[in-house]
């Protein structure tokens, strides 16, 4: 037993060490936590970033000490110590409005989905400080967890402004409310799916960091990628389409060896919308590297050219480009090859080759790709000239 | 102090991994090039399904580490439809790179030692998992490629379409970095182009002499005539054919004596020119009706059904008529008796007396 009261007893004194020689003379008006008995006081210099000033034997500065009226300053430069501050908002992926105030105008009026895409952020955020009346000058550091500080304690690195840990954080993660809120994205390298817990503290001289405010919490988007085909003449801008997805080249439309390029009627529609950061890429593959008969062996083989000199050829050439226009993400383009006009075809090969690309995130993308061939005088008559392409969209996080 | 001594170190020891637990950086940048985006492809022949990955840690992974790639709990043995070594190689750029960016591959993932992947199935609390092995160290802020494509191991896709979330990890002795995102399968990511190839419409077209003489022409007389046949077959649509002539170069189509003293026996302005009639002279022609059977018809003003009636024809290109057509394939060659009528005024100069005429054939496409 007293081997058990031994550990016991050391366990406690290690994990709580400051309660264990407090003493709270609580009265009806004044609450004094803290009092030790041991008199003296040091200076130290802890780093160059940091400064301890360590006394004892006063009266604890501990918050409970505060009332609503009145602030019991014990030590001279408590007269210095800035208001707590508070966070603002704490927003990943607030859709239609947003409770920030000094961000863009989109992210006023739209939320985080304006400036991040579709379902918000996934590896960013923006805060904002409440500076509770401090003046400007006032520094303020930011820490963040996902488990409200319970284990994972990190602060924003002023410079990054990712998550770093304790043991790099220094002075310099100490920011203006007007530098940590120019950036519109003001804490960077977060993990999709999951909720983060901020908390602000601010400085305003040596010796007067204040505690941390209250906390809040933000969650982040999964990640948001969208991609459909649809088959349907040049009109078909809001058709949906079913699979199978083919393009025939018959009837009206019927290839004739030697004759000037033909155009099919239908072209291949795409849908493409992510909030991925690097936006996305369209690739197209073909199976035969252009239009195949196995009854005559002949193939119609694809090449990027102009159709009207090629003597044969099979290509895609993009018609139609749109997407929601929202100033903060991004557009659509299509890679040079296949953006050509008149009969200027981009190349359908074995191997991968993009079509269509964009920079960043993209709402409500829709392209559209016009088949057009050219058989050459020396293709032999078939029905059964054929080439099967695969379209992929590639969402880069 | 027996005992406090090592509870102290025990307490204290917990309380350092409570504060320095590893907290998993996210990748700067990643993104994974699927070869194939239909979903429930069992990764056989032609539904083989490759992987491109693209990532740039934002911390510096220490060499012998691995890379793994996790798919979601309730998806297993869908992406990983067999178990097993997997083929994999570093590649130094991919059709979906961002040129510029983080998203732009700049080398091929580093080895220490081989590289080498494989694919486990998940089951209870597991998932199904590609895991490349043997990586060397990757730098922060470089992007690395490596392709992973099925070998003992099979891949696959998993059954249902939309948005699957995958996460990568690259891992070395407790340092790494980690990403979520999404990637979507379509119900058919594949458009099937055919094509029916017919050859080339060709129109044949001949004229059996290129030189007709009309013998002599007596002023105030008789007129002559003399002729060849036009032959055409088509697989257009149809065919026709036009005429013109020379004359004098500069009035009318006719047979000239360019000869001092000069004179043009002209076409004249009329449709067609009745040579029976004693006062009326000129140079025309007529075609007869190729077939009776099929749709080939001769212009009005060019039958030949009034014996001494011949159509006029004008100079120059520009003045072409259409003599005979046909809306329609002629598969064999079928013939029209083309006869050329003259007569000379009376004041018509001795000589020799030339017309050029050209003949125009053409299929309808």
């Amino acid at each position: 037993m007293p081997k058990l009261l031994k550990i016991f007893l050391t366990i406690y004194i290690c994990i709580l060490p400051t309660t264990l020689f407090a003493a709270e003379l609580d009265s009806t008006n004044y609450k004094i936590v803290g009092a030790t008995t041991k008199g003296g006081a040091i200076l130290e210099t802890a780093s160059g970033d940091y400064s301890a000033l360590l006394e004892v034997g006063r009266i604890s500065n501990n918050p409970r000490n505060y009332s609503t009226s009145y602030k019991m300053l014990t030590s001279p430069e408590q007269a210095f110590l800035p208001a707590v501050p508070e966070v603002s908002c704490f927003e990943t992926t607030t859709s239609g409005s947003s409770n920030c105030t000094t961000g863009p105008t989109e992210l006023s009026t739209g939320g985080m989905v304006a400036i991040c895409g579709p379902s918000g952020c996934y590896d960013k955020a923006r805060f904002e400080i409440d500076i509770n009346g401090n003046p400007t000058d006032t520094l303020y550091a930011v820490m963040i967890s996902t488990d409200n500080f319970s284990s994972d304690i990190r602060y924003i690195d002023g410079s990054s402004f990712w998550p770093e840990s304790l043991s790099t954080h220094n002075l310099s993660d100490f920011l203006t409310k007007t530098d940590w809120e120019t950036p519109d994205f003001n804490i960077q390298g977060l993990q999709t799916a999951t909720t983060y817990y901020i908390k602000i503290l601010a400085l305003h001289g040596d010796f007067t960091q204040t505690q941390e405010g209250p906390f809040a919490t933000a969650t982040t988007s999964a990640g948001s990628v969208f991609f459909d085909l649809d088959i349907e003449d040049e009109t078909g801008i809001t058709a949906e389409t079913s699979s199978p997805y083919t393009i025939s080249f018959t009837g009206a439309y019927e290839l004739i060896g030697g004759s000037a390029p033909t155009t099919a009627q239908d072209r291949i529609w795409i849908d493409g919308s992510t909030n991925s950061e690097g936006g996305f890429a369209i690739i197209v593959r073909g199976v035969n590297g252009g239009l195949r008969s196995n009854t005559t062996g002949q193939t119609i083989v694809s090449a990027t050219a102009d159709l009207n000199t090629a003597s044969d050829g099979f290509g895609i050439q993009s018609e139609y480009i749109d997407y929601d226009t929202y100033p903060y993400v991004g557009s659509i383009t299509a890679t040079t090859d296949y953006s050509g006009t008149g009969n200027y075809v981009g190349i359908v090969g074995t191997t991968a080759t993009k079509v269509y690309e964009s920079e960043s995130p993209v709402f409500n993308g829709r392209m559209a790709l016009k088949v057009i061939a050219k058989p050459g005088m020396d293709k032999t008559a078939a029905t059964d000239y054929q080439e099967t392409m695969y379209f992929v969209l590639i969402p880069r996080f | 102090m027996k005992i406090v001594v090592p509870t102290l170190f025990l307490v204290l020891s917990t309380a350092f991994f409570i504060v320095f637990s590893a907290q998993a950086g996210t990748l700067a940048a990643v993104y994974i090039f699927m070869s194939r985006l239909k979903a429930g492809l069992d990764g056989s022949g032609a539904n083989a399904v490759q992987f491109i990955l693209a990532i740039d840690t934002a911390t510096t992974i220490p060499t012998a580490g691995t890379i793994t790639i996790e798919f979601p709990d309730d998806e297993d043995t869908s992406w990983c439809r067999t178990i097993g070594a997997l083929t994999v190689a570093g590649v130094a750029g991919s059709a979906a790179d961002l040129a510029g960016g983080n998203w732009d591959i700049d080398s091929a993932l580093p080895t220490s030692g081989t590289l080498s992947a494989a694919c486990t199935q998940g089951g209870a609390g597991t998932v199904d998992t590609i895991t490349i092995s043997n990586v060397g160290a990757l730098t922060a802020g470089t992007t690395y490629g490596v392709q992973i494509s099925s070998a003992t191991g099979v891949i696959g896709t998993n059954g249902t379409t939309g948005e699957h979330e995958v996460t990568i990890t690259a891992n070395s002795g407790g340092t790494m970095d980690s990403k979520s995102f999404k990637i979507y399968l379509l119900g058919d990511d594949a458009v099937v182009i055919s094509a029916t190839v017919s050859d080339m419409p060709t129109v044949v077209c001949s004229i059996s002499l290129n030189a007709v003489n009309l013998g002599t022409l007596y002023p105030g007389g008789a007129y002559a005539t003399g002729g060849h046949t036009i032959s055409t077959s088509t697989t257009s649509n149809g065919y026709y054919w036009a005429v013109y002539g020379t004359g004098d170069g500069s009035t009318d189509a006719g047979l000239y004596k360019s000869t001092v003293t000069t004179h043009l026996i002209a076409s004249g302005a009329t449709a067609t020119l009745d040579l029976t009639n004693a006062t009326v002279y000129g140079f025309g022609l007529t075609l007869s009706d190729p077939d009776s059977t099929d749709p080939a018809t001769v212009a009005p003003n060019f039958v030949n059904t009034t014996t001494g009636t011949f159509g006029t024809i004008d100079r120059l290109y520009s003045g072409a008529k259409l003599v005979l057509s046909q809306s329609g394939t002629q598969g064999s060659a079928e013939n029209s008796t083309v006869t050329y009528g003259a007569r000379a005024s009376s004041s018509a100069p001795a000589g020799s007396y030339q017309e050029t005429v050209y003949w125009i054939c053409g299929g309808y496409y």
